[in-house]
């Protein structure tokens, strides 16, 4: 038996090294070869693309979280969804008030603004000339993109004391209207009337360009067809675009009432915050996202009050997902029947 | 001989003569423009319809200019005059004694907030858009992310406020300041930053990435030198789009940047609490001190001009993405 | 006799600076098909569509000389556009059924020319359905969406439809070269049968199809009216030498 020599040894264990080393650089270029950047660049993206899931289910762990106490607390439980009255000096948190204010402003606002913009879009889509719809259109995205508070800025030094001064008078001593029971005053200007008409301002640009958008898209041989049925232009725009552009429209339409539900400022600062429910249009009122701006700096240090506000807030929260929610399955819906969305 | 139904129709009933009324008003009208024929009762409808939707498209855009001319005619008085905290000092000298100066406190805060927001918010969202458009099939998870962004898009952003507060200041413990701002902001930019890079990124031709691909170059490679590349002026209209929303923000501040009378001085505690344009209008209009209702409207002046200056770089931004990929 | 006739007369039309119909001068017969043909770009369509004022609307368009239907002209300012085209129908190159279902498609026309009695609409809609070969296809299936049929059947339906308001005269716009093979035979059986009761003018850029289908034929080439005649004289012996490269393929 021979031993091996030093040098043979060597030669050995160098061989053994290259080897190994071989071997990890195989591994190390494998690292590199494009699938394992594809699946690495895979995982890495991944992670970003939840972010908007994870904010979600932040918030909602935070809001229920937060409004547990009120929810399960003997002067409180889920009744107050419902209760009118709220003050929170006598443990009472009735948020029922603020849901019948967001309402009852909602509703004045999308009556104004559904009827107005879907017919502003109709002009701008079908009977427009193309230089002016230009120049409209872009009016329009401006409009779009005024802050909320400057519209609340111009609501409170203008549109109330015009409706305190010349609109109420008008209405009041007009035989036919002051006997109505939902135009009743007196009235400072700070009213129901008042949030609803700058809730449907500020809804506007966003109803008439989504509409415009779904009206533009429906497909010129649509028109052409009814055209040729012997329809005017008009009828042609009511009964076969508009119909046509029906889900686009209906999701536009959904979408607007969440944000109108969920607009803070503007509505703030001139609805007069009065802790009753409106019956009439002149009558103030107290809206969800008003109570919370106004309160949670004061409520921070009282347990139920706190809760009580972050309960408000989680009913905004569980609408606003609502809201997109139906304006997904009408979208989807549309699609399906053969409409343009 | 050639007696229309419209025409037996409208000569029976009671609505029917308020249309020959009509139509015959309509007739005098078009009759100046050569006609004889009176109108039919459609073409009498079709005419007040067009004159009524004319009418809401009035409507729609009237308070616009209200709204301007009010800013103007208040504001201009702070423009032009040379009182303190007029003229240049309204954008150039921090508010001092009595808050007679001028609101560069809240221009700075505002500024520093959308780019702690933007920092924050823009890689996120654009990664996110990525993975979606370029490494996600079609099917469930893609659809969940979708349906994730639209939700943001929706919630109320006094809902970001009270999250603000409750999760950033209180739960993780940042306090109140530009950064807990900045990332309340955040959360309000992905949604917009997120679909409108996602619009860009499907725009790209898939002849461009085949170009590319066929070259021998990564995926990886492919789509952020190639993909995102050509979609580009997009992404930075997604990102104008969203800068200039978050701009006029006011309720996610209220209770996540604290205030402040002079310049911010750190990125944590107290010395990172600052002021924004929005929050200072609100306040300035909450006082009954007569120039403070002036300086409100001349810094709602700013803050327009400000956000109509994003609006309209987006807009340049993407039509020439339009006209350079169509 | 020619009741409903059409008489194009010196007919010139621009969209904008382009001059697009030159001079033509041509008639279309009672119970007869006319085929318009030409290549693509030659002004065939914006031919048929001027004789239901469906180009009044694009913008640009201007437009001299008269088309009369019935022994009155259609460009007089007089005229009750909605009754004009309440008259002459007209179906589509890709079949364009209104997002609404199959019964609401052909109760559309109709209901806006002021029929408004249940039964009566249901017999037009019957009708309508009989004479475009597709009752039996869909009668089970009345109120589901129109957008659901196959293409040939969408066509057919857009013919039922172009029919529920009973014009004289019905313009085909390539009727049948967005479908396959199998469905384009289909609605050619259609025209011919429809023939016996209406006048139809087919604009096709496919000459077999002309010759098949039609008894007098059109050729239009860069706007101009090369050849009009009996549709069996030009397929035998075409006079002008465009028309005669066109028939054997050679442009177009």
């Amino acid at each position: 038996m021979v031993m091996p020599t030093i040098r043979e040894t060597l030669a050995a264990w160098s061989r053994q090294i290259s080897e190994r080393y071989e071997s990890l650089s195989m591994r190390l270029r494998r690292l590199k070869d494009p699938a394992h950047v594809d699946l690495a660049g895979r995982i890495g993206l991944f992670i970003p693309a939840t972010t908007a899931i994870l904010i979600i289910v932040l918030i909602l762990t935070f809001l229920w979280y937060e409004s547990m106490p009120i929810l399960t607390s003997d002067v409180g439980g889920p009744a107050i969804f419902l209760e009118p009255t709220w003050d929170p000096n006598r443990d009472l948190f009735g948020i029922g008030v603020f849901i019948a204010g967001s309402l009852v402003c909602t509703g004045i606002a999308l009556g104004v603004a559904l009827p107005v913009g879907i017919g502003a879009a109709i002009f701008l889509s079908e009977f427009c000339p193309s230089h002016l719809r230009d120049v409209l259109r872009m009016i329009i995205e401006m409009m779009a993109a005024v802050p909320s508070i400057v519209y609340g800025l111009w609501a409170y030094t203008v549109m109330v004391p015009w409706i305190r001064d010349s609109v109420y008078p008008a209405v009041s001593s007009n035989p036919l209207l002051a006997w109505v029971p939902f135009l009743q005053g007196p009235t400072n200007g700070y009213s129901a009337l008042a949030g609803g008409l700058i809730l449907a301002i500020m809804l506007l640009p966003t109803v008439v360009s989504v509409s415009d958008d779904a009206l533009r898209s429906v497909p010129r041989s649509l028109r052409e067809a009814s055209l040729a049925l012997g329809a005017s232009e008009s009828e042609t725009a009511l009964k076969v675009v508009l119909r046509a552009a029906l889900p686009g429209v209906g999701a536009a339409i959904v979408l607007s009432l969440g944000r109108a539900v969920g607009e803070t400022m503007a509505v703030l600062m001139v609805t007069g915050n009065s802790l009753t429910i409106p019956y009439s249009l002149f009558d103030p009122c107290y809206v969800m996202t008003s109570i919370i701006t106004n309160q949670l700096g004061y409520a921070f240090v009282f347990p139920l009050w706190r809760s009580a506000l972050f309960a408000v807030a989680l009913v905004l929260m569980l609408m606003s997902i609502c809201f997109t929610a139906i304006a997904k399955v009408l979208i989807w819906r549309g699609t399906r029947i053969g409409a343009v969305v | 001989m050639n007696r229309t139904d419209d025409e037996r129709e409208r000569e029976g009933t009671q609505a029917g003569r308020l249309w020959t009324v009509l139509s015959e008003g309509g007739t005098r009208l078009v009759a100046l423009g050569g006609r004889a024929r009176r109108l039919t009762r459609r073409e009498v409808k079709d005419i007040v319809f067009k004159l009524l939707v004319a009418l809401m498209v009035l409507i729609v855009v009237t308070p616009f200019f209200l709204l301007l001319a009010r800013l103007l005619s208040v504001g201009l008085q702070d423009l032009v005059g040379s009182g303190p905290g007029q003229g240049w000092e309204l954008i150039a000298t921090l508010p001092g004694a009595a808050l007679r100066g001028g609101v560069l406190n809240a221009i700075v805060g505002t500024t520093v907030l959308v780019l702690v927001a933007t920092a924050v918010g823009v890689p996120l969202s654009v990664m996110g858009a990525v993975y979606i458009n370029e490494y996600s099939r079609p099917g469930r998870v893609r659809t969940a992310i979708e349906f994730g962004a639209d939700v943001l898009a929706g919630i109320p952003s006094i809902v970001f406020g009270a999250f603000g507060f409750t999760f950033l200041v209180a739960y993780l413990g940042l306090g109140l300041g530009a950064l807990t701002g900045g990332l309340t902001l955040a959360f309000m930019m992905i949604p917009t930053v997120m679909r409108t890079t996602q619009e860009a990124l499907k725009q790209v031709p898939s002849s461009l990435r085949e170009a590319s691909l066929a070259l021998g170059a990564t995926k990886w490679a492919t789509t952020w030198r190639v993909t995102v590349r050509a979609a580009l002026p997009g992404i930075v209209t997604g990102i104008l789009l969203a800068v200039g929303r978050v701009m006029g923000e006011t309720a996610p501040l209220i209770f996540t940047t604290g205030n402040n009378l002079g310049l911010p001085t750190g990125l944590v505690g107290p010395e990172s609490w600052v002021a924004s344009l929005p929050f200072t209008i609100w306040s300035y209009i909450m006082d009954p001190r007569p120039y403070l209702q002036v300086r409100a409207h001349s810094a709602a002046l700013v803050l327009l001009m400000m956000v109509l200056i994003v609006d309209i770089l987006a807009n340049y931004a993407s039509r020439r993405l339009t006209r350079r990929i169509v | 006799m020619y009741e409903y006739r059409i008489e194009v007369k010196d007919l010139n039309t621009w969209f904008g600076e382009k001059h697009v119909l030159k001079n033509i001068t041509c008639y279309f017969e009672d119970n007869s098909v006319t085929a318009i043909m030409g290549p693509s770009g030659c002004g065939k369509s914006t031919l048929l569509r001027s004789i239901n004022r469906l180009n009044d609307l694009i913008p640009g368009f201007r437009l001299t000389g008269q088309i009369f239907f019935a022994g009155s002209n259609i460009y007089d300012p007089d005229r009750n556009v909605y009754e004009l085209r309440k008259r002459i129908g007209m179906v589509f190159q890709r079949p364009n059924p209104f997002p609404m279902s199959i019964r609401e498609n052909l109760t559309f026309g109709p209901r806006l020319h002021g029929i408004k009695d249940e039964d009566e609409l249901e017999r037009i809609v019957e009708d309508s359905l009989r004479k475009a070969a597709l009752w039996d296809e869909v009668r089970d299936q009345l109120d589901s969406p129109a957008v659901h049929l196959s293409g040939g059947q969408q066509q057919r339906l857009c013919i039922a439809r172009a029919l529920s308001v009973d014009p004289p005269v019905l313009l085909m716009d390539e009727p049948v070269s967005a479908l396959d093979p199998i469905s384009a035979g289909k609605i050619e059986d259609l025209i011919v049968q429809l023939k016996k009761e209406y006048t139809i003018i087919l604009v096709t850029h496919n000459v077999q199809q002309a010759f098949r289908v039609s008894d007098q034929a059109a050729f239009l080439y860069m706007g101009e009216l090369v050849e009009f005649d009996k549709t069996k004289r030009i397929a035998v012996a075409p006079e002008d030498p465009r028309t005669e490269a066109f028939i054997t393929g050679r442009i177009g």
